[in-house]
Order: C-alpha cells, then sequence, then structure tokens
C-alpha cells in the first residue's frame, strides 16, 4: 500500500483529503504545520507528500526547501496543493523541485490524476 | 497642477491649484527646490528625467511622490517638458495631478483580490470535497433525491470557483499583469478544437454546431491560450443562451483583419442589457431555471483579451432573435510580429530605466531543411526548440517569441555580459537537442545578441540588426 503525507494547516482540509485517499485505498499520514510534516516525512518517508503552500511560520516554499536538502526525503515527490493564483507560481514550484501543483478547489478526478501519473495506477 | 523651475530645481512659478494641493505658500517658494520636495526613494529617477529632458527639450512622462508641507505624501504623475526663457537660457515645467487616492485605492484592490482567492478558495475545497464524498456514497449509500440536492450543491461550487478564477482574471487584466505569449497559430485548429470541447453539452440539448471558415487555415500571431479562452466564452455563452436552432462559427479573412463571428438562434438580449454587454457584472435579465449560469465577467474579459491583441470585439442582438458576436484580430506579418513583441518589452525597459537583450537563433538554410525533412517536420522540430528554450529561461518576464525560422529570447534588465552567459546556456540545451535527434550535422543555427539601448537605440535599429 503506497503512503501519502498531507501537509495543510486547515485541519478540515486534511480530514477531506484524508478521507477521499483512504477510500480508494492509499495510507495517509497527516501533519498541521511544515516542521510537524518535515518530522513525519523524515520518519516515515511515504511516497508522495501533498504540501500546502501558505501556511503560518514555515511555509510551503520552506518545507518543499528542507525536504529538497535532507538526503533521507529529498527523492519523495512533492505535490503543491495551494489556493494561490494560478498558473503565476506553477513554473516557480516546479524548478523549486516540486513534481506537480493541485490547486484548490480540486476535483477527485485532478487529484488522482496527478497522484497516478506520478505513483502509477496501483494504491 | 503646473510647477516651473530652473535646471537646478529651483522653483521659479507654481500655479494656484499647486499651492492648494502641497499647502506652501508664496513666501516658501523661494526657498523650495523641485527636487527635494520629491520622497527620497523616487528623485535619483526625477533627476535623470530632469537631465535628459534638459538636455533634448523632448517631453517625459514624470511620476513620483512629493511631500507637502505638513508632510503628507502626495503621488503624482504627469509630464516635463522644456521652455526657452530667452536665447541662452531655458527652464523646465512639470505638469501634474494627485493620484495619491487612485494609487491606494489600486493597491487595496490587489491585497484585497489576493486575500480573496485564498480565502474562499480553503472553505470552498472543504465544501465541494464534502458533498463530493457524500455524492460519491463514501460515507454509506444516499437516496435518490439526495443525489439530486448534492449534484446542485457541486454545481453552485464550481459556479463559485469559477467566478472566483473569473474575478482573478478581471482583475489582473485590468492592473496589465497579463502580457501576451504569441505564437504562430492556426485560428481554424483553435476554433475546432474549442467547437470539439462543446459537442456533447450542444448534443444534449439539441442544438447544432454550423461552421464556415474560409480559407480552411488562417494563421496569426496570437497567444494562443487567450483566443481559446474567448472562443470558449462566447460559444459557451451561446450555448446557455440558445434552446433551439444552432450555434455557427464563421472565421473569414476582411482585408487585414481576420474576423471571428459566433452566432446563434437564441433568446437574444434586449436593447436595454445590450448597450451594457461588455460591463463587469452586467448578466441580461433573463430566466432561466436552475443549472449553469453565466458570471457576468466573461464578456468583459473578452473584450479585455482582444483588445490586448489590438483587435475589435462587437456584439449585435434583439430580443427573440438571437446574438452574434465578432471580433476583428489584426493580420500581422513577421517583423510587425516581432516589432510589436520587442516593442512592449522596450516600453517597460525604458520606463524602469533598464537595459534589454535581445538574444536570436536564425536557423539557416531553411528552405533546404524543409526539402529535406518536410514542412510539418520542420514546424515541429522549431516549436519543439522554442519550448526547450522557454523551459531553460529562469524568469517569468523572460519571453521567447519564434517565426517560421527564427526563434526570439527577450531578457528585460539584462546587460549584454549577462545575455552572452545565457546565450551560451540556451545554445547548449539546443545542441543537447539536436545531438539527440541526430540533426547536428544537418542543422545550422546562427546565434547572436543586440542589446538595447547599447548597441541598438530604437525598435527599428534592433530589429535591422536582427534581419541582417
Amino acid at each position: 500500500m503506497k503512503k501519502i503525507l498531507v501537509i495543510d494547516d486547515e485541519p478540515q482540509i486534511l480530514w477531506v483529503a484524508s478521507t477521499r485517499l483512504q477510500a480508494s485505498g492509499y495510507a495517509v499520514s497527516t501533519a498541521l504545520s511544515g516542521e510537524q510534516g518535515l518530522k513525519k516525512a523524515r520518519q516515515e518517508v511515504p511516497d508522495l507528500v501533498l504540501l500546502d503552500h501558505i501556511m503560518p511560520e514555515m511555509n510551503g516554499d520552506e518545507t518543499l526547501e528542507q525536504l529538497k536538502k535532507d538526503p533521507a526525503t529529498k527523492n519523495i515527490p512533492v505535490i503543491i496543493f495551494t489556493a494561490d493564483e494560478r498558473r503565476v507560481h506553477m513554473g516557480d514550484y516546479l524548478s523549486r523541485g516540486a513534481a506537480d501543483c493541485l490547486f484548490k478547489p480540486f476535483t477527485p478526478d485532478e487529484l488522482f490524476s496527478k497522484i497516478q501519473r506520478i505513483l502509477g495506477t496501483e494504491p | 497642477m503646473v510647477q516651473l523651475f530652473d535646471p537646478d530645481g529651483r522653483i521659479l512659478e507654481v500655479n494656484f491649484a499647486w499651492k492648494e494641493s502641497l499647502e506652501y505658500t508664496d513666501e516658501d517658494l523661494a526657498h523650495l527646490n523641485a527636487l527635494k520636495m520629491i520622497r527620497p526613494e523616487d528623485q535619483q529617477e526625477a533627476k535623470e528625467v530632469f537631465r535628459v529632458v534638459s538636455k533634448d527639450g523632448k517631453p517625459r512622462r514624470f511620476r513620483a511622490t512629493l511631500f507637502a508641507k505638513n508632510g503628507m505624501e502626495l503621488a503624482v504623475e504627469g509630464i516635463v517638458g522644456r521652455l526657452p526663457v530667452d536665447k541662452k537660457s531655458f527652464a523646465l515645467f512639470s505638469i501634474f495631478h494627485d493620484v495619491t487616492l487612485h494609487r491606494n485605492y489600486e493597491q487595496l484592490k490587489d491585497e484585497f483580490v489576493s486575500t480573496i482567492s485564498h480565502e474562499l478558495r480553503t472553505p470552498l475545497t472543504v465544501v465541494r470535497e464534502g458533498a463530493s464524498q457524500i455524492r460519491d456514497e463514501l460515507l454509506g449509500p444516499v437516496s435518490t433525491d439526495q443525489k439530486v440536492l448534492l449534484d446542485m450543491i457541486l454545481q453552485n461550487s464550481d459556479r463559485l470557483g469559477r467566478i472566483i478564477e473569473k474575478l482573478l482574471d478581471v482583475s489582473s487584466l485590468e492592473a496589465g499583469k497579463i502580457h501576451l505569449h504569441r505564437t504562430r497559430c492556426d485560428l481554424v485548429g483553435i476554433a475546432h478544437s474549442v467547437i470539439r470541447s462543446f459537442k456533447d453539452a450542444a448534443k444534449q440539448k439539441g442544438l447544432e454546431f454550423l461552421t464556415e471558415f474560409a480559407p480552411e487555415k488562417i494563421e496569426l500571431y496570437v497567444d494562443q491560450e487567450k483566443i481559446t479562452q474567448v472562443l470558449t466564452n462566447l460559444i459557451h455563452n451561446a450555448l446557455i443562451f440558445t434552446e433551439q436552432g444552432h450555434i455557427k462559427v464563421h472565421l473569414r479573412i476582411r482585408e487585414s483583419f481576420v474576423e471571428c463571428k459566433v452566432s446563434d438562434t437564441g433568446k437574444g438580449i434586449s436593447k436595454s442589457d445590450l448597450a451594457n454587454a461588455f460591463q463587469k457584472f452586467r448578466q441580461f435579465s433573463r430566466e432561466i431555471g436552475p443549472g449553469d449560469r453565466g458570471t457576468g465577467l466573461g464578456l468583459p474579459i473578452c473584450k479585455k483579451l482582444i483588445e490586448l491583441h489590438h483587435g475589435h470585439i462587437k456584439i449585435e442582438s434583439a430580443a427573440g432573435k438571437g446574438t452574434t458576436v465578432s471580433f476583428l484580430l489584426p493580420q500581422h506579418t513577421h517583423r510587425d510580429f516581432f516589432k510589436s513583441a520587442i516593442s512592449q518589452a522596450m516600453t517597460r525597459c525604458v520606463e524602469e530605466r533598464h537595459s534589454l537583450s535581445v538574444i536570436v537563433f536564425n536557423i539557416l538554410d531553411f528552405e533546404f531543411l524543409e526539402e529535406k525533412f518536410g514542412a510539418k517536420q520542420v514546424e515541429r522540430a522549431v516549436s519543439k526548440m522554442e519550448q526547450i528554450i522557454g523551459a531553460s529561461l529562469r524568469r517569468a518576464a523572460d519571453i521567447t517569441v519564434k517565426n517560421s525560422k527564427v526563434i526570439m529570447v527577450l531578457l528585460p534588465d539584462t546587460a549584454k555580459e549577462k545575455a552572452l552567459v545565457v546565450l551560451g546556456r540556451l545554445s547548449q540545451v539546443l545542441e543537447d537537442y539536436l545531438t539527440k535527434e541526430k540533426k547536428t550535422g544537418s542543422v545550422k543555427i546562427h546565434s547572436s545578441v543586440v542589446c538595447f539601448p547599447d548597441e541598438a537605440k530604437s525598435l527599428d535599429e534592433i530589429l535591422d540588426k536582427i534581419y541582417t
């Protein structure tokens, strides 16, 4: 079973995202902040990280930078999960090492097509 | 406000409005200096403007923040010019108006819009995804009646989402933050693909699509994504407002323009609504049941996008008689096209007093290549090369433009030495590509860099350098 770590400062986003992912057969781990997310990423080494961009204290950019710096986590693909203005940041994220971007609000189709492109169709 | 001052900045004369707004008295004037009244961070720029106007006498734009007597800051915009005093000496004058309120308002609006985008999308995500999970029965079975309501929640969440997107589009268009990325593309091809995306929706309503494209391929230098957006909007509107009959898409060449018409046999628009068709949030009075509704932003966005292409858009309709929206896009030659791209980048650089470097990759023996590999193949390869170059650029402001055999890279705010480094990097990626395709022997690319204003002082000089 593939494991996805979702990092977002909104508990309700974590709730809906994990329900959806679990229903499709993924193991899900969640974190409410960048710091907590980094810790979990190092401990659990998930197959994929869904990372919110705008968070208080350590935001998505810094979290991504830390993830990509640490040899233990640098190979985990990261999908930026954001409510920012579209397109504007897309290129930026990718050039900083993100594998893809998912924009909020998202549809289940968008979510799974991005995940499957990276992890393959098997959960 | 009007002020007259000598080249060193000593104020000579001001008008009544000036004294009123800045609150200085006649006694103060003797000690005032036009430069020192300017906020320190704007002084360097103003000094430079005064210097060049003193030198050549051509009026220039003037933008600065001034201090009034009471310490208040006043944002002003206007012009600076030169006036002869006698045979040997001259004075400078500037005419400007207070834009403080306007500027604060713009700033507030920008902040508001970016807050909206984040603060509305997050709750919307939870609402949409929550409803969607119940609808998909992730939490247990749902009755048919409940599904109908859940579908409505989903449809309306999506509608809210679209309104947010369009609000952001309008606001960045109005702020002038959207720049076109023109490439050579086929309008007929764009029309076909947009129509295809609506085929099912039209079928469901029992509507027919009619097309009239003459000639069969109409190539223009446009921003493909933006024109697709315009056509999508127009056809979507036609579909919403038409219950029976057809939607017709018509493309043709009219003198130096390409005309595109989308007409329907729908309910039409009343005369009073028609006058406001291109204004924001003016939805037409209409009675429609549940289902998809417009955002009141589609046509205003289309108008802005067409105007960015230097085109015109108009709407004709009468209640009960259907609606026709048509737009005209100017046809450009290669040189015109490069000219408008360079001129856009140049304007920004001149305003900010930066240099602009233009890198040109010219594919040599082009006709020979077309003969050897086929025109289609060569076209694809040139597009691919443009993509590769685009992907290797590191700043959003750097853009690529191409025609069939020239790929141009515009690097605003870049001096020649830096541009040469970029050129080195780009040449390397192109070479890697050609090696991979095993074409290093047959494809020869000539590259060069022109830097404005050091090597070419005007737009035409840049173009001449590129074309030789």
